[in-house]
């Protein structure tokens, strides 16, 4: 057995910033932590004195400019198994050892790349490609790799004795033990791993614990250990390219419920749905078309799968005959199919709503279908917005209008009464939209009732903006 | 809609809130009076929410104006209506306050729950409008049953508060109001639910309402109010919109509320004064008892003279009760051995030093009661008294005790907002994020006086062309000012004779047991209400300490302070030596640097020397003139014998707060009244740039008593540098006088002074490292840590066994394990419990016996307090980590023994800094010496021979860093080395541009040029380095922004 | 406050037996009328009583006549859509000519989860609104289609009767000469500043039978 450790000190900034110019000091925060404290700092802060523990404000008071974002975990164990996936290429057994680092089988690998300097070239190569900063080292055992690859980047040790020697050198902040013990055999005088494996094991368990003492046997390889292998995430894709080239979008349909069948046994495989899915379909010399076919709901019914991609292809035009098509599927959610209410009586074509839904989008496009919401605002313009209707209980129960017009206009003729008002609205100076208008409930000489303002405290110059309709 | 656009119709406002209605109200008392003044209104009512706090400031807004203020209070019902209520007379007032109280009482800090069944019994003398709400938003049925209820409860005194603000439909509103009016036989009137001053403030307020509900203003809703109506509106446009019989009406209820705050009469507790006599005999009685004791051997006639100006002066003011409740309480602490010192205005008379409030002699001092109170000026007497901090807890049990909880409350702090909390209230309001929110507390903590704001904004990276910023700024500084809520004041007792709540309401403090009063203290001075500072004083726990180890080790006994000897040279000698590490406030760098020039011989130069070395004074320029003329390098000139008289006890520099107003009234004829105007907002300059108010009267007053345009130039300047700091020599007095005492006990028992300033930390200017360093400097023993013979407390042990009991023999300061960081009190005590049964045998033995936990044994083992039981820390950490609790007497025994290393010096040296923030090993500095010497960095000690302008290097740890200054520009820091201290002046372009190192390094050097003038040197910074490297691992030490 | 709003605030303050089932939520099968109409109640008593069934036509289409905009003629369907939407059933509004604003809605009751709004071109409106009643998940389908013609009016009457759904559509009333296979035709007309409601067409009542209900005085 030969253990790889792949680190990747950068991996935890790279998570969160998308692009940070390596000359711009940085900071990662805490990300659960009520008092904001900087958790990582990149070289260029480091210079100017930033260091983790301290106060975001003290981090400021040493860097005025510093870029300050919150540690992002959830992307951080995105990334790392973006990079996992990459390196399955070369191992079959990967294990993720978060928060930066991997740990790759290399013993089974090395006679299919010609022997550890090939491999860890094709590594390294790869991963600087990708922009990927990192460390490497090589030992038959997962944990001492693991902190090998802390301290002596690029070393690989095949044999056990070769390992000790190096691991004895090794300080005990770096050895992986865990904090209060490295700090209590620190304040005992013990600098170096070497020195705690001399001790007399009894007394040092009492000191450090099982735990402890259990890592210091696996980082000797004394302790068996089950690494757990990591499993490539369920992504569909498939491509299909034809001999000829087709064209309209009749032809496609047959190739399209093959692929689309293949999706759903795929969904059905792993008990997942599939929300959106990507067409794409090639053409000779205009690049491609692609074609988003997203749902309501995760689907995962081979003829309800079919039904969408067909709708969704037949609306749209293509410019040129097509050479191929690919289907992508990235995002795979748990299936849960839609709960039908037994009372309820099902009558016409028994569709459900989100089928209804699906069929108007599919025909109108995605804008077509709206919601409305209330907004607790007292700008008339601002107290309503599209949206999903979920909408606050209303405290104020001032008259308003059904029909409000998309853009006031000036009212011709003048209103013939007055019914109620002036109801002054002065308010929204913070975005830039204050108005200060008086609102009056209006009659028309048609006998129509309409909400209508002037300026306020002004007589003239009548504006229409609703009708009680 | 009604009323004739012709005639201007008369009107009260009988519904506002000031901004004493926290977060809802956005305007100043002030503000509304001047506005509702300008358009005429006959009066004005404050009505803040369930509060009389603005009531005070609202009284003096009012006072030079003919719109007259009526005092009342807006309260929303838990469970019923809002009611406004009015007060015309004063079992009116009574009553309201008996009301709040309630109400305030019955709730957390901060808020208050009033229900229908609290207003059953409402006192008589209350006018009461309810105001329901606009019909759009209430049901018609509730308002039918509040409005039975109303006329019910309040019959003959209510009436319905018609609230017109453009709403959707004010005319159906008034219609609606009117019918519900006439269906109770409730009286309509007109009033305005005010929440500021002008229309323009709506976006002010809108932010209120936005930090009230802690949420953003774009999320705040219908929150906000739909308008800004709820200003002070013009009487036409009222006209327009009220019928005229409804404004008329507000004008008849303020007929009726005719109750002003100067018919309150508070009365002086009555109980200190026995059965058959009066105060006045009291005082005399108890004077004439003590004097005695002050003057064994007679009082001398001129003293005795003194004492009858006093006693009649005090006589023509009525202030006997007062001086009876000071002296009552001090009785009280001395009874139970509490040191305590008076200090204050009245404090300064011969009666208080009879009395015992005070140790300071007036008489010998040279300071005359007279100057501090007189009969023109109308203030209230002020005496601070200062206890024990550990102790002070037992003098406020027994005042609560003596007078009862009902008549004794303690003052109200306001807390206003300041630019940084505005503008953290401001930018959280317009939706900032938590990151710019840091961004901008910075900007505004850092923008002092004339910094331009933008720039600062700018600098940390905000637009401030943008809308928002530029929005933000000018909101921060509308803000800036306004209170925010009530805190309680430090120890300011109220006492009075009658329960408090009858003459201002009370509410509850965040400590629980506490109660405080809803004004503060210029409140209790504008209404002539007693006030007794209980004060809490590390330095007297210190010096209670210092007598006691006396005592003990010494045999000397002094009972009290006054016993200390006065006027003792070789004191003096050392305080013009500056060395006065930890006394009291002579103690920081900036008295240091003065006391060799000010060379201070006799008590009242201390009391200069305390006063002088202020923002104030230095910014006023006072220092060097009197400097000159102390030397005799400038000759000291008086204009007239009046300014003399005043002038020359400080040689013609006006020091002291006293004497600026003093030189005011008797050269440039300022009432007393002015003077004491001028007194209270000298607070404000800074804020408001108050003074130029003053500045015509000034030079108006001197030009007529022909002093010269210069000379009134040089004193106007003077008065301006004072600001909020300008000192009262009344406080001086007594603050010199723990000066010399602290001094005193340190020039003689500098080992006792320093032990029992150990045990007092946290408090003064200086680390424990540095008290220990400045004791071991003059040759003493100090002690490490040690189960074995130390307690919590740093003690005193003889430096030989067989000295044991020999008060003259030379004792050695053990330090306790107090000094161990992170190490609590009661595993102190279970150790020296323990011991006293008998010696610990072993580390088994300690641990056992003393039931220490597995983190008591490795802190105890990391500090080396183990040395003696278990050899080095090494071995001591690892034996103490080998102990199992459960099985107590296997423990160690069968171990196999391990090789441990012991730690080098430089080990031992960090480890004690770690856990103790010192070392008796060495010095940190000491262990790379050579390095620093390679570098060319040169000692402390070798400064103190260096000639003038001489450039060199030095490197130490930073000990202090002081907060930069703001006139100057400069910032103080103090390096220290195993030689010792040198302090370093760095001006702010430095500060900024090395500001990594300047704020960060642990150690640092710094090239500059030596300056040495008059036996004070600085090292002037040009360049600074950070030498960390040679430390690394060594946690930082300094004391930051003193 | 509208007469229609105190109305409905009316019967829902104090539920009497018989109010209940006034109740626009509650199937009414009323023995008064024809058994064969079935309809759910406009939540005004006396429209309910001019109306076949007494009420909204179900599985059938009605259309809504008027003059001009703002007579009210969108608040007379108001309680029954606030009922239904309460209810967590959908209703859908078609091409809509004007903002609907959704502060007034929730005043009027409506649970604006359940109404969905659709932008659409003429054809598509007439498409989507014959999808939706189609469709059997919406309880009211509420279109504005100036120049639809008969045609399109019967294909809309029948993918009602499919859906068993409430179909109503509010055209001008310079259409009320025109023939139509709607169940029910109303017309909103205004007067001395009053709204009229006619009844012009009701399947199952001789036309013209009932006198105008007279509506915001």
């Amino acid at each position: 057995m030969l253990w790889a450790c792949l680190r990747f000190p950068g991996l935890a900034f790279a998570a969160a910033f998308a692009a940070l110019p390596e000359d711009v000091p940085g900071a990662l925060l805490e990300d659960n932590a009520r008092r904001r404290t900087v958790a990582i700092v990149n070289p260029a802060a480091q210079k100017l004195g930033v260091q983790r523990g301290q106060t975001v404000a003290a981090a400021r008071a040493l860097c005025p400019s510093l870029v300050v974002r919150a540690r992002d975990k959830a992307a951080e164990a995105g990334l790392l198994a973006e990079l996992a996936a990459w390196c399955y290429q070369f191992s079959g057994h990967i294990s993720m050892a978060p928060p930066q680092c991997l740990l790759l089988e290399a013993g089974a690998s090395l006679r299919l790349f010609d022997g550890w300097s090939a491999l860890s070239g094709k590594l390294k190569q790869g991963l600087a490609a990708l922009g990927h900063v990192h460390a490497l080292a090589a030992a038959p055992c997962p944990a001492a790799a693991w902190v090998l690859a802390a301290s002596f980047d690029g070393c690989v040790v095949q044999h056990p004795e070769q390992m000790l020697r190096l691991l004895n050198d090794i300080a005990l902040s770096r050895s992986g033990l865990p904090a209060k013990s490295v700090q209590a055999l620190r304040s005992m005088g013990f600098r170096r791993l070497r020195e705690v494996f001399a001790l007399p094991r009894p007394e040092l368990t009492r000191r450090i614990g099982r735990e402890g003492m259990h890592w210091l046997d696996r980082l000797r390889g004394h302790a068996s250990e089950a690494i757990p292998a990591w499993q490539p995430p369920a992504t569909f894709f498939q491509r299909i390219e034809f001999d000829a080239e087709l064209e309209g979008s009749e032809p496609l349909m047959f190739p399209l419920r093959r692929m689309t069948q293949a999706l759903a046994n795929m969904l059905a495989a792993r008990d997942g749905g599939v929300q959106l899915f990507r067409l794409r379909l090639e053409h000779t010399r205009v690049s491609f078309t692609e074609i988003p076919v997203g749902m309501a709901a995760p689907q995962r019914e081979a003829a309800r799968l079919f039904e969408l991609a067909r709708t969704r292809v037949e609306r749209s035009t293509l410019h040129a005959p097509v050479r191929a098509i690919e289907i992508h599927a990235e995002q795979l959610p748990t299936f849960r199919p839609p709960l039908r209410d037994l009372f309820d009586p099902v009558r016409g074509e028994g569709l459900d709503w989100s089928a209804l839904d699906e069929r108007l989008r599919a025909r109108m496009g995605e804008s077509a279908l709206r919601q409305l919401s209330a907004v607790a605002d007292h700008r008339p313009e601002r107290a309503w917005r599209h949206g999903d209707g979920s909408t606050p209980p209303l405290a104020d129960l001032r008259p308003r209008p059904l029909w409000l017009l998309h853009r006031p206009r000036p009212m011709r003729p003048t209103p013939a009464r007055v019914l109620a008002g002036p109801e002054r609205i002065e308010s929204g100076w913070w975005d830039g939209g204050d108005l200060r208008r008086d609102y009056y409930i209006v009659g028309t000489r048609q006998g129509q009732r309409a909400w209508a303002y002037l300026p306020a405290g002004s007589h003239d110059g009548w504006m229409l903006h609703g009708w009680f309709a | 809609m009604a009323g004739n656009d012709d005639v201007v119709p008369d009107y009260a406002e009988l519904h506002a809130l000031s901004d004493f209605s926290f977060q809802r109200g956005a305007s100043s008392a002030r503000k509304l009076f001047d506005r509702a003044r300008a358009l005429g209104y006959q009066a004005l009512a404050i009505t803040d929410e369930c509060s009389l706090a603005g009531i005070v400031r609202a009284w003096e807004a009012a006072k030079d104006g003919d719109c007259r203020l009526i005092v009342g209070s807006e309260i929303r019902l838990h469970d019923g209506p809002v009611l406004v209520l009015l007060v015309e007379n004063h079992a009116g007032y009574s009553a309201l306050c008996q009301l709040i109280t309630k109400g305030r009482r019955a709730a957390p800090k901060g808020e208050y729950r009033l229900g229908m069944a609290d207003m059953q019994g409402l006192g008589e003398g209350l006018c009461v409008l309810w105001a329901p709400g606009p019909l759009h938003g209430s049901e018609a049925a509730r308002r039918e049953v509040h409005g039975a209820w109303v006329a019910r409860t309040f019959a003959g005194r209510a009436w319905i508060a018609v609230e017109l603000h453009r709403g959707p439909d004010d005319d159906a509103e008034l219609d609606a109001l009117r019918a519900l009016g006439e269906r109770h036989s409730l009286p309509c009137v007109a009033s305005g639910d005010v929440h500021m001053h002008i229309r323009q403030r709506r976006a002010l307020h809108d932010v209120l309402t936005a930090i009230r509900i802690n949420t953003p203003v774009a999320e705040a809703g219908h929150a906000l109010f739909p308008n800004g109506e709820r200003h002070l509106r013009k009487r036409e446009v009222l006209g327009r919109i009220y019928p005229p019989d409804l404004l008329a009406e507000s004008t008849c209820i303020a007929a009726r509320c005719l109750f002003r705050m100067d018919d309150l009469n508070y009365v002086y507790p009555r109980e200190l004064v026995p059965e058959g006599s009066t105060p006045a005999q009291h005082l005399r009685n108890l004077t004439q008892m003590h004097m005695g004791g002050r003057w064994p051997d007679g009082v001398p006639e001129k003293i005795a003279a003194t004492i009858e100006r006093e006693l009649a002066l005090i006589a023509e003011l009525e202030y006997e009760a007062f001086f009876l409740t000071v002296y009552d309480i001090v009785r009280f602490a001395r009874s139970k051995d509490i040191l305590c010192q008076g200090r204050g205005s009245a404090a300064n008379s011969v009666v208080c030093y009879c009395l015992g409030i005070t140790e300071v002699d007036p008489a010998n001092a040279g300071l005359l009661f007279e100057r501090f109170i007189s009969s023109e000026r109308k203030e209230p007497p002020d005496i601070d008294v200062d206890f024990e901090h550990e102790r002070r807890e037992e003098v406020i049990q027994y005042i609560y005790g003596k007078y009862g909880r009902e008549r004794t409350a303690l003052a109200a702090t306001v807390i206003t907002y300041r630019s940084k909390s505005a503008a953290r209230d401001v930018g959280r309001a317009l939706g900032l994020s938590e990151d710019q929110l840091d961004q901008l507390s910075h900007a505004y903590s850092h923008a002092h006086g004339d910094v331009d704001i933008g720039l600062r904004l700018r600098e940390r990276g905000f637009d401030t062309s943008s809308r928002t910023m530029r929005q933000l700024v000018g909101l921060v500084a509308e803000l800036h000012g306004m209170p925010r809520h009530l805190s309680q004041h430090v120890g300011g007792f109220v006492i009075a004779d009658q329960p408090l709540y009858s003459l201002v309401p009370v509410e509850n403090a965040a400590m629980d047991d506490r109660t405080v009063i809803q004004w503060d203290k210029d409140d209790l001075e504008s209404m002539r209400l007693l006030k007794v500072d209980c004060l809490a004083l590390g330095m007297l726990t210190c010096l209670r300490k210092c007598l006691d180890l006396l005592r003990e080790h010494r045999g000397v006994s002094y009972g009290r302070m006054a016993d200390i000897p006065i006027g003792d040279e070789a004191t003096y000698r050392m305080i013009r030596a500056a060395d006065t590490i930890g006394v009291f406030q002579i103690e920081s760098r900036a008295q240091m640097s003065m006391l060799p020039r000010l060379k201070p011989k006799d008590y009242y130069d201390l009391v200069v020397q305390v006063a002088i070395v202020r923002p104030g004074p230095i910014q006023g320029g006072m220092v060097h003139p009197y400097l000159k003329r102390r030397s005799g390098e400038e000759a000291t000139d008086y204009p007239s014998d009046k300014v003399r008289e005043v002038l020359e006890r400080t040689l013609g520099v006006p020091i002291f707060q006293e004497q600026v107003m003093r030189l005011l009234m008797v050269a440039a004829n300022f009432s007393a009244g002015e003077a004491d105007h001028l007194r209270r907002s000298m607070a404000a300059w800074k804020r408001h740039g108050g003074l130029e108010h003053f500045e015509e009267r000034i030079f108006k007053g001197f030009a007529e008593n022909d002093y010269s345009p210069e000379y009134a130039a040089r004193i106007y300047s003077q008065i301006q540098g004072f600001g909020s700091y300008g000192f009262p020599e009344s406080h001086a007095a007594g603050f010199a006088l723990l000066a010399y005492i602290s001094s005193y006990i340190k020039c003689h028992h500098p080992e006792v002074f320093t032990c029992a300033l150990l045990n007092s930390q946290p408090m003064g200017f200086y680390a424990p490292a540095q008290l220990v360093h400045d004791l071991r400097r003059q040759g003493f023993e100090v002690r490490p840590p040690d189960v074995t013979a130390s307690t919590w407390d740093c003690s005193l042990e003889p430096l030989h066994a067989r000295d044991a009991g020999n008060p003259k023999a030379k004792l050695a300061l053990r330090l306790g394990l107090r000094m161990v960081s992170g190490l609590s009190s009661d595993v102190a005590q279970r150790v020296s419990d323990a011991r006293r049964h008998a010696p610990f045998g072993n580390l088994d033995d300690l641990c056992r016996r003393a039931a220490l936990g597995r983190g008591e044994r490795e802190r105890l083992a990391d500090a080396g307090a183990l040395r003696t039981l278990s050899g080095h820390r090494h071995r001591a950490r690892w034996e103490s980590a080998g102990i199992e609790r459960d099985l107590p007497m296997l423990g160690t025994t069968g171990e196999e023994r391990a090789i441990l290393r012991p730690p080098t010096v430089a080990e031992t040296v960090f480890a004690d800094y770690a856990t103790q923030s010192l070392s008796l090993t060495a010095h940190p500095l000491s262990l790379v010496r050579g390095q620093l010497r390679r570098r060319r960095a040169c000692v402390a000690s070798q400064l103190l021979s260096m000639e003038h302008g001489r450039w060199i290097r030095h490197a130490g740890l930073v000990t202090v860093r002081q907060r930069p200054a703001t006139a100057s520009g400069i910032t103080f820091l103090t390096l220290e080395d195993e030689t010792g201290q040198v302090n370093v002046v760095v001006r702010r372009d430095i500060a900024e541009r090395q500001r990594e190192i300047f704020l960060g390094a642990v150690l640092m050097a710094v090239d500059g040029e030596l300056q040495a003038v008059e036996g004070v040197r600085h090292l002037i910074a040009r360049r600074l380095h950070d030498y960390g490297d040679l430390l690394p691992g060594f946690s930082a030490v300094s004391r930051d922004f003193h | 406050m509208s007469a229609i709003a105190a109305e409905v605030q009316q019967s829902i303050a104090t539920p009497s037996l018989a109010q209940v089932l006034e109740h626009p939520g509650i199937w009414r099968r009323s023995s008064q009328h024809q058994p064969t109409v079935r309809a759910i109640s406009t939540g005004m008593p006396s429209l309910d009583a001019r109306l076949p069934g007494g009420g909204w036509p179900l599985g059938a289409l009605s259309e809504i006549l008027f003059e001009n905009d703002g007579l009210g003629e969108l608040e007379l369907l108001m309680p029954t859509l606030a009922a239904m939407t309460r209810e967590h059933r959908r209703v859908i509004f078609v091409a809509p000519p004007y903002q609907p604003y959704a502060p007034a809605l929730q005043a009027a009751g409506v649970d604006l989860r359940f109404l969905h709004e659709i932008h659409a071109t003429p054809t598509e409106a007439a498409w989507s609104m014959e999808q939706c009643l189609r469709s059997g998940c919406c309880a009211a389908v509420v279109g504005w289609l100036p120049d639809i013609d008969y045609r399109s009016l019967r294909r809309l009457q029948l993918a009602a009767e499919t859906g068993d759904a409430c179909a109503v559509l509010y055209r001008s009333a310079v259409h009320a000469a025109q023939t139509s296979p709607a169940a029910l035709r109303l017309k909103v007309s205004n007067s001395n500043e009053a709204t009229y409601v006619d009844v012009i067409k009701s399947r199952g009542l001789m036309q013209g039978v009932t006198p105008p209900m007279r509506m915001r005085a």
